[in-house]
């Protein structure tokens, strides 16, 4: 648009103009008190100047990649903005405990207010965000990050792009994190947020059962368990081999994604489009209703219960095996929750024979992100960094949670880990299974329709053990493209 | 009724004044819905999409010609039918023994509200963990029993299902029919017991022919007042199935919720609930023109 | 003599089908969580376990819940419980208020008693979740979600049907007479007020207001529709997060569950003829 500028206007009008400018600017100056020139350099112990590395991945679907990076010896001097006097970041009364400790080192460090803003279900994080960044509104600086959301922030650009961050601390992402984990949290070449802890089932398995029956180590894949249910339970050790969380619920959706994975399936094909109709998805899902109904070494109940109350009869001393996430390594050790406290211990999670999968899991990653619209970016990522540069903060994961956290240096370096593992026997399990984990969809764009259909369709073969499988996985591979269709990815 | 000399003092302004506040509400909160739900029923409202295009009666035949919408009829009748056939014998039953004298009678009274009187959450997760299917009271009661498949599915079942919710709903609402059979067996004068003794009339003749008859007025009252009650039904299916396995325990009410709050569908859920506004109208009316 | 026996037992059958579920409820948050997973369910406390109630009373201590951390939502009982305090009592003084105005004129002054009568009985029945969807979008629009006059007014307004009819029967049975007298004795208008009408309208008073209580305490439907922030959450929304998201731990629900259930109960327990009044009003009469 271009003005039209008034003629004639009178020399007066433009000295008082200047006048006033001048006016300003002195008194503007009085105020905003100048900005420093700071030279940061970051040193975080363990992080390697020299930087060549491969990386391979065991996630079905994915092949052995080499990755160059660019040494980045010096961190690129930068020019902080004015601090804050505070910073919003997304909890709930859960995820609080651990980042109050985090709060309080910041606050004490940079002297900003971390305020918290809270939420009751993870389901309130996603809208609350869309509906703040819905109406271009600025109200949150850290955002709490589910993997499900992972292509519908992408694509609206809710997150701001972590690259740059690392880039000017100097510091690569893979040597900081566990390279699964930023993998994880990367889509399309931007890292789009950080993982703060290891959340992923293992297996866990009373092991005074499995000596009765004269084994002397878990099993390692699925068929091999549910032959040891078989034993235990005609020897009367158990009531049953595990209880299985397939209750309709995300829950649900997560152990087909470890089942299809760990019989050799995947979501989409080379082309792209969904296809786990294949056989191992007929295998996997016939193996899961097998379970209950054929093999019947987990309770009909299992329709009814969900991921946490599955835990509950491992802990009562009624089954002998549960794959369960890692959260309940804390509370299986407790004897005030698990009546079998001393006698469970932790596996990797078993693979399958049939499909040569030596272990397989599936990912239950929270994090958090720099909310795109945020005024206060910057002193929002030091927040992110502020776990990575304190990891004796970091660690105390494992005191409140029963998860490892997220840092790499906690895994490797024995100043962390040999306490760690003197005192939580399962961490090495915990961190080792993330190299055998596979991922829900997280990256298409309509992940909430698609799994509210996947939980009715999944839960619906596994209530009634007449359902044709083949038919019902046509059937939702049909709708999951229906849908990817209409999202037009 | 003479009308008091107090009118004498106020006249129709103050009696309209009087009356305007809590009209205004129950207009506003109440009338006004309808309406509103009335007309949006005719467009294709959506919360996301906030312009209204008529439409007739489009949204009327997709909701009277779904088959989720015609099953929920069915579900909600079931449920009215077995809840009634449940407890309106216990609540006579219960109403009739505690009609007689005997110690300790008020006490018992006082205590059988409680139930009544706990909200209807607490209710509501009480039955859950009865019914839980690990470690529940009722299958620990077959334990004990010692029933082999002690482990049963309740709430989980697709046969017990609705059966379980009717069982948790009764537990809270049989004292409701107690109090009120208990009232309109108390307004029933001894004499008529009495005269029939006289006349040679044993326990069982008496309470066909005197105690049925007389308790008629309130036998009715109760039996709509628990129709629109099972209609209604909400908070419990909410709590406890979330619409049962499957669909098992979707009533009207709570199929209207989920399309409207989980499937977004704006316009569908408000046609439904619109359905059940007018039949629980209909019924209504019926019961004032039974009242009057 | 065999009849008082048999009524004996079966009214203390009675007495145990109506109370020990109370008793479940109160033991099950004393227990330790692997008690509670226990096969038969353990019928008395072996060990008292008082964590969980010194985390809601202190915010300190260590739960051991079934799943670390979840127990951190104890301390948001004391919000909830404000919440709802504020909101039963809001709604008893609202109805008490307006409830008393118009169904003193309908009794004494007859304004268009029939109508309103049927007017006000057809507003009780049609009030369920079909009307809290228009209500829903109507308020929506008015921006009046999330608010604490959307719920307090439209609960309010949902029973005061309920308290209209109550009211008006109450009215209706204080005999003219006494009215007319005390005029002719020569009482004005308000000392009438306080000192016959107040005293007589009571019970009738007390009765809605112990009903509207209990039912405002225990309302799930208006805050779970009408409201989405967690400062404005009630006790039964509360419990009802409990039960939904966080893994089914029955000891947390259950201690959250037995204080919630009982101010109502006690208000029923100690003001029980009251309350029987208020329900079963206008069943015999009409």
């Amino acid at each position: 648009m271009s003005e039209v500028k008034p003629k004639g206007i009178s020399a007066s009008l433009v000295v008082i103009a200047v006048i006033i400018a001048l006016i300003i600017g002195v008194v503007a100056g009085y105020f905003v008190k100048p900005v420093e020139l700071i030279k940061e350099t970051v040193t975080v112990p363990g992080i390697e100047k020299t930087v060549t590395t491969t990386i391979e991945k065991t996630v079905a679907g994915t092949i052995e990649k080499t990755v160059t990076l660019t040494p980045t010896a010096i961190a690129i001097p930068f020019t902080p903005p004015p601090k804050p006097e505070k910073i919003v970041v997304q909890a709930n009364e859960w995820n609080q405990m651990w980042m109050k400790y985090l709060a309080e080192s910041f606050e004490k460090e940079y002297g900003i207010k971390v305020e918290f803003w809270s939420y009751v279900h993870v389901e309130d994080l996603h809208t609350k965000t869309l509906a703040a960044y819905a109406a271009k509104s600025s109200e949150f600086d850290v955002i709490g990050m589910d993997e499900q959301w992972r292509g519908e922030y992408f694509k609206l650009g809710v997150l701001e792009p972590l690259n740059k961050y690392f880039e000017m601390e100097g510091i690569d992402p893979y040597k900081v994190y566990e390279p699964f984990l930023v993998d994880a949290s990367t889509y399309k070449g931007q890292q789009l947020y950080v993982l703060t802890r290891i959340v992923l089932p293992f297996l866990f398995y009373n092991e005074k059962m499995l000596k009765e029956a004269g084994y002397t180590s878990p099993p390692t894949t699925w068929e091999e368990l549910v032959d040891m249910s078989k034993v235990m339970m005609n020897k009367g050790i158990c009531k049953y081999g595990t209880a299985l969380p397939f209750a309709k619920a995300e829950g649900l959706v997560c152990q087909f994604t470890m089942f299809l994975h760990a019989f050799g399936g995947r979501w989409f094909n080379e082309k792209g489009e969904w296809a786990f109709n294949d056989d191992a998805g007929i295998k996997a899902l016939t193996f899961m209703r097998d379970m209950i109904y054929t093999y019947k070494i987990a309770p009909t109940a299992s329709v009814e219960l969900n991921d946490r109350q599955v835990f509950d009869p491992l802990g009562a001393g009624d089954s002998a095996f549960s794959v369960n996430w890692n959260v309940f390594s804390k509370t299986a050790t407790d004897p005030t929750v698990s009546k079998e406290a001393e006698n469970i211990k932790v596996a990797l999670a078993p693979g399958t024979k049939a499909a040569g999968v030596k272990s397989m899991s599936v990912t239950g990653f929270f994090g958090w992100g720099i909310y795109s619209l945020s005024k206060n970016k910057y002193w929002a990522w030091k927040f992110l960094l502020h776990q990575i540069m304190h990891p004796e903060i970091s660690i105390k994961h494992y005191d409140i949670y029963g998860v490892p956290d997220s840092l790499k240096i906690t895994h490797t370096d024995p100043f962390y880990k040999d306490p760690i593992e003197k005192k939580y026997y399962w961490a090495p399990y915990a961190v080792e299974q993330v190299r055998y984990a596979a991922s829900r969809p997280g990256t298409i764009t309509y992940y909430g329709e698609w799994t509210t259909m996947m939980q009715e369709e999944l839960h619906k073969v596994l209530l009634d053990p007449t359902v044709d499988i083949k038919s019902a996985l046509d059937r939702m591979v049909e709708l999951s493209r229906e849908m990817a269709r209409r999202a037009g990815s | 009724m003479k009308l008091s000399p107090f009118s004498f003092f106020l006249n129709k302004k103050t009696e309209i004044l009087f009356s305007f506040p809590a009209l205004i509400l129950i207009f506003f909160f109440i009338f006004i819905p309808i309406s509103w739900g009335l007309y949006i029923s005719f467009t294709d409202y959506s919360l996301l999409n906030p312009s209204f295009h008529f439409i007739g009666l489009k949204n009327y035949m997709e909701v009277l010609t779904s088959y989720n919408f015609l099953k929920s009829i069915l579900t909600t009748f079931e449920f009215m039918v077995i809840s009634m056939l449940i407890e309106f014998p216990i609540g006579l039953g219960i109403a009739l023994l505690l009609n007689e004298e005997f110690k300790g009678k008020k006490i018992t009274v006082a205590l059988s509200l409680i139930p009544w009187s706990i909200p209807m959450v607490v209710n509501s997760l009480l039955w859950l963990w009865i019914y839980d299917p690990q470690y529940g009271l009722l299958n620990g009661i077959l334990y004990w029993l010692g029933i082999k498949e002690y482990n049963k599915l309740w709430l989980g079942n697709p046969q017990i299902a609705m059966f379980a919710l009717i069982i948790a709903d009764s537990w809270q609402v049989i004292p409701f029919h107690v109090l009120f059979f208990l009232a309109g067996l108390q307004s029933i004068p001894k004499t008529y017991y009495e005269a029939s003794a006289i006349d040679g009339a044993n326990s069982l003749k008496r309470f066909f022919y005197i105690t049925l008859p007389l308790l008629k007025r309130v036998f009715l009252i109760l039996l709509l007042i628990r129709t629109v009650h099972c209609i209604k039904v909400f908070d419990m299916i909410y709590l406890m199935t979330n619409g049962g396995p499957g669909d098992r325990t979707t009533t009207m009410a709570f199929l209207a919720y989920l399309e409207t709050f989980d499937h977004l569908k704006m316009s569908i859920g408000n046609t439904e609930a619109i359905i059940m506004s007018f039949i629980l109208i209909i019924l209504g009316t019926i019961y004032i023109m039974t009242l009057y | 003599m065999s009849k008082k026996i048999f009524i004996y037992i079966f009214l203390i059958l009675y007495l145990l089908w109506v109370l020990v579920p109370y008793y479940f409820l109160i033991i099950i948050s004393l227990m330790t969580h692997s008690d509670l997973i226990s096969m038969p369910p353990k019928l008395f406390i072996t060990n008292i376990y008082l964590n969980r109630y010194i985390k809601l009373f202190t915010g300190q201590g260590e739960v051991h819940s079934l799943v670390p951390g979840i127990e951190n939502v104890l301390p948001g009982f004391w919000n909830a419980l404000g919440n709802s305090l504020i909101f039963s009592f809001s709604s008893v003084i609202i109805n008490i208020l307006f409830g008393s105005t118009i169904s003193y004129s309908i009794a004494r002054l007859h304004f268009m008693e029939k109508r309103l009568l049927s007017l006000v009985l057809l507003g009780q029945i049609v009030i369920s979740i079909g009307l809290m969807i228009p209500l829903y979008i109507m308020l929506s629009n008015l921006k009046l979600i999330n608010t604490w006059i959307g719920i307090i007014l439209t609960n309010s307004s949902h029973l005061l049907p309920f308290t209209i009819w109550v009211l008006t029967n109450f009215f209706k049975e204080i005999p003219v007479e006494i009215e007319e007298a005390a005029i002719i004795d020569g009482c004005d208008k308000i000392r009438m007020l306080y000192t016959i009408i107040l005293p007589l309208s009571g019970p009738g008073l007390i009765a809605v207001g112990i009903s509207v209580f209990i039912y405002s305490w225990g309302n799930l439907m208006i805050p779970l529709i009408l409201t989405s922030k967690k400062e404005l959450t009630t006790l039964p929304l509360f419990i009802a997060n409990l039960t939904g998201h966080y893994a089914k731990d029955f000891g947390l629900m259950a201690t959250v569950g037995s204080l919630t259930a009982l101010p109502p109960i006690l208000l029923a327990f100690f003001l029980q003829k009251y309350m029987v009044k208020g329900l079963t009003a206008g069943a015999i009469k009409g």
